[in-house]
């Protein structure tokens, strides 16, 4: 891992630099970058200066240290899918700081989503709550956008979580859960984690589908589906690896659709649809397999004609 | 060094040249906790290649056998069959291991593999031996240039080079088997074995990417 690592010593010289200046340089656009690194400087002394001190956004907060402590934990690992993605999110050169303010910054703006929805608004709003200037919601080129990617993102890595326990736990009890069981929870799970949300929920939906985020959500979308096969103990190596992880994708998303419109409490119809399309799944898998019996049968039946045909024209057969 | 520093700035021209890959990027994922960006993607890579070249192998392998099963060679095909149903297991293991993903063209390969090993056998037995000799020599080759990446690789990777280089001795022993058996007495030996080696390559060009 270690040569992965960028120097940092360049980065460190110049907020040495920045910090000779001292007096906060003056709000325009062309030193906005100089405005951000200054911000970002503060922020990591405050930080330093004060770090038992604990953030008042309870739920939020708690969320955060989750997040961090799993990229450390994935750091730790070696497996730093998630964090290239943030950095290749973001365009940062390096600068683990400039991530984790981000992501501070947009942890907070969660909060903020009821009244403001997924605007710069609300990211400005969770910039002053993490003890930023408000402008900083300038560091995020998407504004509304990259908080929704944000939410996404951080959702799926307590999906995350949530499935390795369980697979943890599974290990230690010895019993195995069926896959398809253990699809249903994890799904449930993770449409549960949107349920805050619910009021703002369809302007996020319509967010992730705009053309410009729809690569970054679909990748989303895939490495969820991914992560859920990888940890129901999908072993699968041929077409089916495609065909389960889109049915799995449709899946979800039908199900998101359908919690939108439910009224139900604790959305009992949801679950009710969710099992009924599991049904539809496993059926689907029954046929499948006997169209592909069916179909090796007849492809079986067309050589077998075909050494028949040999047979009348009189070609040598080699079996005599 | 400069290996590892090349990734990360590659990863963001990469994305924007090529789409087609950056859609599929999030299947490239892989579980080792030794690998950085850049060896993971390697390995993806040569995984999925491999899964795919054993896989086409194993089909054309069926083909003989539907036609020649029976002959005399019947068991010389049955036994270069068996050793390589083993390498596509092993290339299957590894991709839930190292969470690759496998090539979108299998069902292609099913088919064109069942089909170059059935058609060649019908031609005559010379002709399933002249195909064995392309197919084996191309993907010894091929195999061949893998253990050379993977050595200029820094960092361990016995597992997969000794399991590469078991594979490639076994290939290397089918294609000599294939000569024995008087591949080169095949008609149009040297155009059939040309086209074959050209379809190979086509096959593993785009087995690799998508």
């Amino acid at each position: 891992m270690t040569d992965v690592a960028r120097p940092l010593s360049t980065v460190s010289s110049k907020s040495w630099n920045l910090q000779k200046t001292a007096a906060p340089p003056v709000c325009s656009p062309c030193t906005r970058k100089t405005v951000l690194t200054w911000i970002i400087r503060q922020y990591s002394m405050n930080n330093d200066s004060s770090d038992e001190q604990q953030s008042p956004t309870g739920d939020s907060s708690t969320s955060n240290n989750e997040s961090n402590s799993h990229k450390n934990s994935e750091q730790a690992e070696g497996t730093t899918d998630q964090k290239d993605n943030t950095q290749d999110e973001f365009h940062t050169d390096n600068a683990d700081d400039t991530v984790d303010i981000k992501t501070k910054i947009l942890d907070n703006a969660l909060d903020f989503v009821h009244e403001y929805k997924w605007s710069r608004k609300a990211i400005s709003s969770g910039a002053e709550a993490a003890g930023l200037a408000g402008v900083s919601e300038g560091m995020f080129k998407g504004g509304g956008e990259d908080l929704v990617l944000h939410f996404v993102r951080q959702s799926n890595i307590r999906l995350q979580h949530f499935m390795k326990e369980s697979v943890k736990r599974q290990d230690e009890e010895g019993e195995k859960m069926k896959s398809s069981e253990f699809i249903r929870k994890a799904i449930e799970f993770r449409l549960r984690l949107i349920v805050p949300y619910m009021d703002n929920w369809s302007d996020a939906m319509g967010v992730l589908l705009r053309p410009n985020v729809l690569p970054k959500s679909a990748e989303e979308l895939a490495m969820m589906v991914d992560d859920i096969w990888f940890y129901a103990g999908d072993k699968s190596s041929d077409f089916s690896w495609y065909t389960k992880r889109g049915m799995l994708a449709k899946l979800y998303g039908s199900t998101q659709l359908f919690m939108l419109m439910d009224q139900s409490p604790d959305f009992k119809d949801t679950w009710e649809f969710l099992d009924r399309r599991l049904d539809d799944i496993k059926n689907i898998a029954e046929i499948s397999q006997s169209i592909s019996t069916t179909a090796d049968a007849m492809f079986q039946a067309a050589f077998s004609s075909a050494t028949i045909l040999k047979n009348i024209l009189g070609f040598p057969d080699r079996k005599r | 060094m400069h290996a590892a520093v090349l990734p990360s700035g590659c990863s963001i021209l990469s994305r924007r040249l090529l789409t087609l890959q950056s859609c599929l990027k999030p299947f490239q994922l892989c579980n080792l906790s030794t690998l950085d960006d850049h060896q993971k993607k390697i390995y993806d890579r040569i995984i999925r290649i491999d899964h795919a070249g054993e896989f086409g192998a194993d089909r054309i392998y069926a083909g003989q056998m539907f036609v020649l099963g029976k002959t005399d060679v019947g068991p010389l095909i049955q036994h270069m069959w068996d050793q390589e149903k083993h390498h596509l297991q092993t290339f299957k293991d590894m991709i839930s291991k190292h969470r690759s993903r496998p090539t979108v063209l299998l069902p292609l390969w099913n088919i064109a593999g069942f089909a170059l090993g059935a058609g060649t056998a019908l031609i005559s037995k010379e002709a399933a031996m002249a195909c064995t000799v392309a197919v084996e020599d191309t993907i010894t080759k091929h195999y061949n240039m893998q253990i050379r990446k993977l050595l200029e690789l820094n960092g361990d990777h016995d597992e997969l080079l000794s399991t590469i280089k078991k594979f490639r001795d076994e290939e290397m022993e089918h294609h000599d088997i294939g000569l024995e058996q008087n591949a080169e007495a095949a008609p149009a030996y040297d155009i059939l074995k040309k086209t074959i080696q050209m379809g190979c390559s086509a096959a593993i060009f785009l087995s690799e990417r998508i």
